[in-house]
């Protein structure tokens, strides 16, 4: 990277880092992206998928309902390949108080969000699974969201528009001169090398993490981390987002994303945004929730467990949880601290990621004088997968679609997602780094690759394998070797807390096979 | 229909349950095999462990030092015994084992690290890395389920002679559009025209090899003679290495058993699951099963339960941390509660020289530990040691207290207690 002639050095490489990166890259301003682990890592990679209608904000938070809707129109039409227009319903089950439902539908209204109640009849035609006891059921504009797309998308974008995005880098030091952030110490995870980056200066867009970076530039900052938990079934159930009509609480929103469905969440709150950890009785009340929506849900096969931090903040306030606001802050730290060449944007949701990411480029561009304005409203992020292809919508069956029509006669390497060897092959190709440990996780932000039912026991060594391959791989045997344990590792995380039934079946074959059949457990052990 | 006391049933097709059913017929019982389908033998690599090396120079103490472990319940005659009847019955279909209990041969895994095991089909004996040579390691371009590369380089990361190399295989496109699998390739294989071509591609580059290895696809019926006839045409010995499941070896072997039971008249009625038991005064005398148009009782003076453990089904496990026994609810050993099943590491990496230098308890995930307790004839017993039905026999992974991967006792087991069930 070069860094001594960079206007804008931006922390973070969630939804709001990349958004705000994309957006004074577009702005003409030349910007750097920096992010600890690579794009979606965080928060955005976290989450259940669920492009907000606003619906469940109106009553208790009508801003962010009212940006939430505004932003929901406008992704829509601006990046529709990493959105499957799903729908959504808010169903009110006997669990619910029916008063709820009134004060519901007129913040609505209020807040402008297309809702309308259908009859439970037309609800149950539409989704046979869901509980027939029923009691009411309204239709809102909600939306299932790939953020892995979505990020993708725009860490394209940014370099396209002579942007750089370096991910495993941390930021260690902020250094300020004269009351001025003048740049940013960085260390790479993998080589341990460190380099000043210098910027005209700083946004810090790291979520969950804003607290520790503004407090690099000796400006006080309280983030209040709240931890929520998602359950991954093996079953995408429905076709429409199902949320409770009731005040909101834990496990009452459940998404289908691509083959499976997620059910969350929990809201947890935390001292530290690294814990992303996973407890048994978050999963029985996931489960437990889940079956007022869908009966026989605890029965079926849970797939995954994991956890994301979401970043609550409001300036002056303490409320914590499901009390605080979603809504957003972009502060300047010159007036706010005294320290100049630095801009915090903090808070939101990923549905609002692009407003967040506007305000902070309309705050950075004040400091330096700049005056362009912001053009994300309207311009469509290109898939990265299908450049020459106008973007058009995501719907679940698109890869089966992709790999008939282009009838090419090549081998799955991931049977549960539809990954094959050209995917793979183009993807690690893609990275700058495919011989780092983690790489086989960085695919699987890509690809999906092994998060089917599998979980990587067949697709993990095909991966490897193929990475590793003379004439077209760049890995050789020990890099290869030891990213397949990490990848083994990584996957046995999100599926350890839910391991009984078919899913401790499954274990138990991917343990055949890592040890009985591969020995990976002897060679990992040269580490 | 009159129920003999020496009837056996037999529930469950995986190799515990078969080798028993052989044992029982030879006997002089009258057999019948019940099963939900097909056993672990085909996502088995297709070698017999025993027990990694530290401790197989002496089983014997080895099994005195573990006395709740199957090899104690079964006894080391058991085991001999059982390999024994097993390789009468794969030699019959022309699929011969070598070695014995005792010294462990080190084949290479297809990641090319050393897997460990007693006794392996003799088609994977001369990839003994104890021996020296130098080995080629090959497999046909393109294919998903082998990548001799990452084989090889392994191998030679760790002192071994190892080179690799691909072979085109033009037969794969026309063979499967997407997806070859193991068992595909095998058929494909088992054509003397692709076998001509693959050794025509890999005799000039042998470059001082003194053997070649090959993803464990040397046919399935014709395996015999498709190894053979791959040895002829290299001049050099050829091995295989077992990949992902499908296992062409263990299916193999389930083909071996499946055909001596047969002509010695043995039924095995597949689809078949036993729902539950029937029991009367501390016995079985029966085991439920349903068929397309009613449920069917199967009745036997001995029943021999082989369902497997919570990979076969035998053990089912829901999300209370309950554990049930899937045709008698016999009383299961659950090693704690669900958190504990698993360990927070998926495996901990070990040196193989360590492996056993302590005691095995609660190494690997607990949760392998989990089982129906038996006594010294395998009948099923309860917390305080008493038999729990007179006439039930356990074999097989549904038994208790041992971990297979972490021993390297999946096999071993498999013979000591499905030889000794039928005793």
């Amino acid at each position: 990277m070069k860094t001594q002639d960079l206007d804008v050095l931006v922390i973070g490489g969630g939804a709001t880092g990349g958004g705000t990166a994309f957006d004074l890259a577009l702005r003409g301003l030349r910007v750097a992206l920096v992010e600890r682990a690579d794009l979606t890592d965080g928060t955005s990679g976290r989450y259940h998928g669920l492009l907000h209608s606003g619906g469940r904000y109106a009553v208790r938070d009508p801003e962010s309902a009212r940006e939430c809707i505004a932003e929901n129109r406008l992704l829509r039409k601006i990046v529709p390949h990493g959105i499957e227009d799903t729908g959504g319903f808010f169903v009110q089950t006997p669990d619910d108080d029916p008063e709820y439902a009134e004060q519901w539908v007129a913040a609505c209204r209020e807040c402008g969000i297309a809702m309308e109640e259908i009859s439970v009849a037309q609800a149950l035609k539409e989704e046979p699974v869901l509980n027939p006891r029923l009691r009411r059921a309204f239709r809102v504009p909600d939306a299932a969201c790939d953020s892995f797309d979505i990020l993708t998308a725009l860490g394209a974008a940014i370099q396209q528009h002579g942007g750089m995005v370096a991910t495993y880098e941390e930021v260690i030091g902020l250094t300020v001169e004269g009351g001025k952030v003048i740049g940013a110490r960085l260390r790479h995870r993998r080589t341990s090398e460190e380099r000043f980056v210098g910027a005209a200066m700083v946004v810090n867009a790291a979520g969950a993490w804003a607290g520790q970076i503004a407090a690099m530039a000796g400006c006080p900052l309280t983030v209040r981390p709240s931890k929520g938990t998602m359950v991954a079934m093996a079953y995408r159930f429905v076709n429409t987002i199902i949320n409770r009509l009731h005040k909101p609480g834990d496990g009452d929103i459940l998404v289908p994303v691509g083959t499976v469905a997620v059910i969350g969440t929990t809201s947890v709150n935390v001292s530290d945004p690294n814990d992303t950890s996973v407890q048994p009785w978050e999963i029985q009340l996931m489960l437990e929730e889940g079956e007022k929506l869908i009966p026989g849900f605890s029965q079926a096969r849970a797939l995954r467990a994991w956890a994301g931090v979401r970043p609550l903040y409001e300036e002056g306030a303490s409320a914590e949880g499901r009390e605080a606001k979603r809504t957003f802050a972009v502060l300047d730290h010159a007036a706010r601290d005294g320290v100049g060449g630095l801009v915090t944007v903090v808070g939101g949701k990923f549905t609002t990621y692009r407003l967040m990411a506007e305000r902070a480029a309309d705050a950075v561009c004040a400091q330096l004088g700049v005056v362009r304005p912001c053009v994300t409203k309207s311009f469509v992020l290109p898939d990265v997968r299908l450049p020459l292809n106008p973007p058009k919508p995501h719907r679940l069956g698109h890869r089966l679609e992709d790999l008939e029509e282009a009838r090419r006669q090549d081998q799955l390497i991931c049977e549960c997602e539809l990954v094959t060897r050209p995917d793979l092959e183009a993807a690690a190709a893609a990275h700058g780094d495919v011989t780092a440990p983690w790489i086989l996780d960085d695919l699987r932000r890509d690809l999906r690759l092994g998060m089917g039912p599998c979980q990587g026991g067949f697709c993990g060594y095909r991966a490897a394998g193929t990475l590793c391959v003379h004439e077209t791989g760049q890995q050789d045997a020990a890099q290869a070797t030891v990213a397949l344990a990490d990848f083994a590792q990584r996957r046995w995380k999100g599926q350890r807390p839910l391991l009984w039934g078919q899913g401790l079946r499954q274990a138990l074959l991917d343990e055949q096979i890592y040890r009985g059949i591969l020995g990976l457990d002897r060679l990992a052990g040269e580490r | 229909m009159a129920v003999s006391s020496n009837d056996v049933l037999v529930i469950g097709a995986g190799p515990a349950g078969l080798l028993a059913a052989w044992v029982a017929r030879q006997r002089g019982a009258k057999v019948r095999v019940l099963a939900s389908g097909i056993g672990t033998t085909h996502v088995s690599p297709g070698w017999l462990q025993v027990l990694n090396a530290a401790s197989a120079a002496s089983l014997e103490g080895w099994i005195a030092a573990h006395p709740q472990h199957p090899y104690a319940l079964a006894g080391l005659a058991a085991l001999l015994g059982g390999l024994a009847a097993l390789r009468e019955v794969s030699e019959s279909a022309g699929v011969r084992y070598v070695g014995a209990p005792g010294a462990n041969f080190r084949l290479p895994t297809a990641l090319g690290a050393l897997g460990e095991a007693a006794v392996t089909p003799e088609s994977f004996a001369a990839g003994d890395l104890r021996q020296p040579g130098a080995v080629l390691i090959a497999g046909p371009t393109g294919w998903r389920d082998f990548y001799p590369q990452l084989c090889a380089d392994n191998l030679a990361r760790q002192g071994f002679a190892a080179q690799s190399t691909a072979f085109d295989l033009p037969e794969m496109a026309a063979a499967s559009r997407f997806d070859l699998t193991p068992v595909g390739l095998a058929r494909l294989f088992e054509q003397a025209e692709a076998r001509a071509r693959v050794a025509a591609q890999l005799k000039p580059r042998l470059d001082g090899a003194t053997r070649v290895g090959l993803p464990a696809v040397l046919g399935l019926a014709q395996h015999a003679e498709v190894w053979r006839d791959l040895q002829d045409r290299l001049g050099v010995p050829v091995f295989e290495i077992p990949t992902l499941p499908p296992s062409v070896p263990g299916m193999r072997l389930f083909n071996a058993c499946k055909a001596a039971l047969a002509r010695a008249g043995v039924p095995i009625l597949l689809g078949m699951t036993a729902v539950r038991g029937e029991t009367a005064n501390g016995r079985a005398t029966g085991v439920v099963a349903p068929n397309v148009v009613r449920e069917a009782t199967y009745r036997a003076g001995t029943i021999i339960l082989a369902t497997g453990g919570l990979y076969g089904g035998g053990i089912a496990s829901n999300h209370r941390g309950e554990m049930r026994e899937a045709v008698f609810d016999l009383p299961v050993y659950v090693p704690g509660g669900l958190s504990e099943w698993f360990n927070e590491r998926f495996f901990t990496p070990v040196p193989v020289e360590t492996l056993h230098a302590t005691s095995l308890q609660q190494q690997g995930h607990p949760i392998h530990y989990a089982g129906v307790r038996a006594n010294s004839r395998l009948q099923p017993v309860d917390e305080t040691g008493n038999v729990v039905l007179e006439n039930v026999r356990i074999a097989g992974r549904l038994l208790a207290d041992y971990n297979p991967l972490q021993e390297g006792s999946t096999e071993g087991v498999w013979l000591a207690t499905g030889y000794r069930a039928a005793a």
